[in-house]
């Protein structure tokens, strides 16, 4: 039984707009995961794909209710398959008078993976290779596989905003949750020897600030709101027209995180000619994302774009288009400078 | 890693049988009397599992069994460990020496692999408890209950002190520090050997307190790290060992 809650926060992803810039997982980084026992911490992290995601191969891990709600055993991913936080060695090149014979490298063995090891990696061969970005937080599920599998009922969802969270007081740090969650977004402090993952920046929530992630995003790609709030990007997207949808519907936890897929540019022939209607982006890799809903999505998102060229106008792209910041975040947007900080 | 001996008793078995004899209590190498011999020695030369006193403390061996699968409080756990055995630790043995001011229990395992930090995200420690009951009748198997709670003293390589844990049923354990508990284990020639020892009086909301002349109970729990063993996952005593306190 999922536990109840009285409102949902939601959000949408839109795939289109993403750079890759990562500036997401940096606001994150230094906002929450910048202390000792934190440091191959990435609660945010936007990987590219097809690829191995972090950590690595997680889809394949298990996890979660994938068949009728009985629980998938998994395993703990190691701090390599994370990807370790490296240590430079900047001294030696910046202010050791080695510049110009030694050249910036880990101090430790690299290994053969690392949180990003395989990003900006395209699929496929020039000039039809193509690559997307995938933005992964904890996606605060309805039905966390996390909070289930935890012996100690240390994860809670909050009643209020479905906000999942890990109480710091009462894990023990015995890692079920690690290996429950189907999307393994859930890390292992060293130092304060306890499971700690995405908060949503609940406290920010809890002052009507978006989370960092959200805000800090250059690309416009994060909505953000309450599922039932009908005058809400969130809602509107998810609901209305729905075209925003879940990462892996079949792992079972009905994720809160949804997610806009991507278009494809179209293919080239041997000519260099555009193949006119061809998408680069293999449908059947989308459909191993996001279910065989993705086609739908993907012919309703080219058609309104059809519209629009033809000069005709479309809510859906004006909203995801975002020409207001404001409009994104389901009113989560007050000014986190005129805050008082908590000491 | 078999637990369960060929011919040994299944957890499930022993509680049938225990059931079978109702309340009446056997006595049989399943429940063994630990005698706490009292000495004159400072409390820290009894910290020191090592000590020359231990070499002439009587020593009790303690068959343990693995925690019933069903008794485990998570789907996933059940789920995830149904075909994988755990409890891998047969047997430790028990010492238990006091100078009046306080108790300490030596516990010996067999255990090839020393496991005594989580170098990395997946790897779990040695550790072993001793649990008490608060109340007189408090169940071994719930880890106690809202109205009988039980006190462990919960020991492990990577942590400077043990924590001492009140409980009143399963899933509701409760990790605090007290100043009075102390702990110390070395791993030499494939065996852990550890104390863990606290003055017999110790103020803290849900600690026992122990009395020299005095009859009580007592069980041991021990987690094999190198086995992913945490949690309910461990091996124990399925019973209470009665224990005294000479005067």
């Amino acid at each position: 039984m999922p536990p109840a809650v009285k409102r949902q926060l939601a959000a949408v992803f839109d795939m289109n707009k993403c750079l890759g810039c990562q500036t997401c997982t940096i606001a994150c980084k230094t906002l929450w995961t910048d202390e000792e026992g934190m440091e191959y911490m990435w609660w945010n992290i936007v990987s590219t794909m097809p690829g191995k995601g972090s950590p690595r191969d997680w889809q394949t891990l298990g996890g979660g209710f994938p068949n009728d709600g009985d629980p998938d055993p998994s395993r703990i991913p190691t701090v390599n398959e994370f990807g370790q936080a490296w240590e430079f060695n900047y001294e030696e090149v910046f202010y050791g008078g080695e510049g110009t014979n030694k050249y910036l490298q880990p101090k430790q063995d690299d290994g053969d993976w690392g949180a990003l090891w395989d990003e900006d990696e395209a699929t496929g061969e020039y000039p039809n290779a193509y690559f997307f970005y995938l933005q992964m937080i904890c996606m605060h599920c309805t039905d966390p596989a996390c909070l289930a599998a935890c012996p100690r009922q240390a994860i809670y969802k909050r009643v209020d905003d479905g906000i999942v969270l890990i109480d710091q007081e009462r894990c023990n740090g015995y890692r079920f949750c690690m290996e429950a969650c189907p999307y393994k977004r859930i890390y292992f402090n060293h130092n304060a020897k306890a499971s700690q993952k995405c908060i949503l920046c609940y406290p920010r929530i809890e002052q009507g600030v978006a989370p960092a992630c959200f805000r800090q995003c250059p690309g416009r790609v994060r909505f953000l709101g309450f599922l039932d709030d009908e005058d809400g990007a969130v809602h509107k997207l998810v609901e209305r027209w729905k075209v925003a949808l879940p990462l892996h519907p079949e792992y079972g936890t009905q994720p809160n995180i949804y997610y806009v897929p991507p278009l494809s540019p179209p293919m080239f022939d041997d000519d260099g000619e555009v193949i006119e209607g061809s998408e680069r982006v293999p449908r059947s890799y989308l459909e191993s994302l996001f279910g065989p809903d993705v086609n739908r999505v993907l012919d309703t998102l080219t058609a309104e774009m059809e519209t629009v060229r033809g000069g005709g106008e479309s809510e859906m792209l004006d909203t995801l288009i975002a020409h207001q910041w404001k409009s994104m975040f389901g009113g989560f947007t007050k000014d986190p400078s005129t805050l008082k900080r908590p000491q | 890693m078999q637990a369960v001996e060929p011919g040994g008793v299944s957890p499930y078995r022993f509680l049938l049988v225990a059931a079978r004899l109702g309340s009446v209590r056997r006595r049989s190498q399943d429940v063994d009397m630990i005698k706490a011999q009292r000495v004159e020695a400072a409390d820290s030369a009894l910290i020191d599992p090592a000590g020359s006193e231990w070499r002439s403390a009587p020593s009790t061996r303690l068959s343990l069994e693995p925690t019933p699968l069903i008794s485990q409080p998570s789907a996933y756990v059940q789920a995830k460990w149904e075909t994988i055995d755990y409890g891998a630790i047969g047997n430790v043995s028990v010492q238990a020496l006091h100078n009046d001011g306080g108790i300490f229990f030596r516990l010996q395992w067999n255990d090839a692999t020393e496991n005594d930090d989580i170098r990395d995200t997946d790897q779990f420690t040695d550790a072993a408890a001793v649990l008490f009951p608060v109340k007189e009748d408090a169940p071994l198997t719930s880890m106690g209950s809202p109205d009988e709670p039980v006190n462990a003293w919960y020991w492990r390589p990577d942590m400077e002190t043990p924590f001492s844990v009140t409980s009143e049923g399963t899933s509701t354990t409760i990790r605090t520090i007290d100043p009075n508990l102390r702990g110390n284990g070395a791993h030499t020639g494939g065996a852990w050997a550890v104390v863990i020892g606290r003055a017999l009086q110790s103020a803290g909301d849900g600690y026992v307190q122990l009395t020299a002349g005095e009859e009580g109970k007592v069980a041991f729990a021990v987690w094999q790290g190198g086995n992913d063993e945490r949690a309910g996952l461990k091996a124990v005593t399925l019973e209470w060992q009665p224990l005294e306190l000479e005067a």
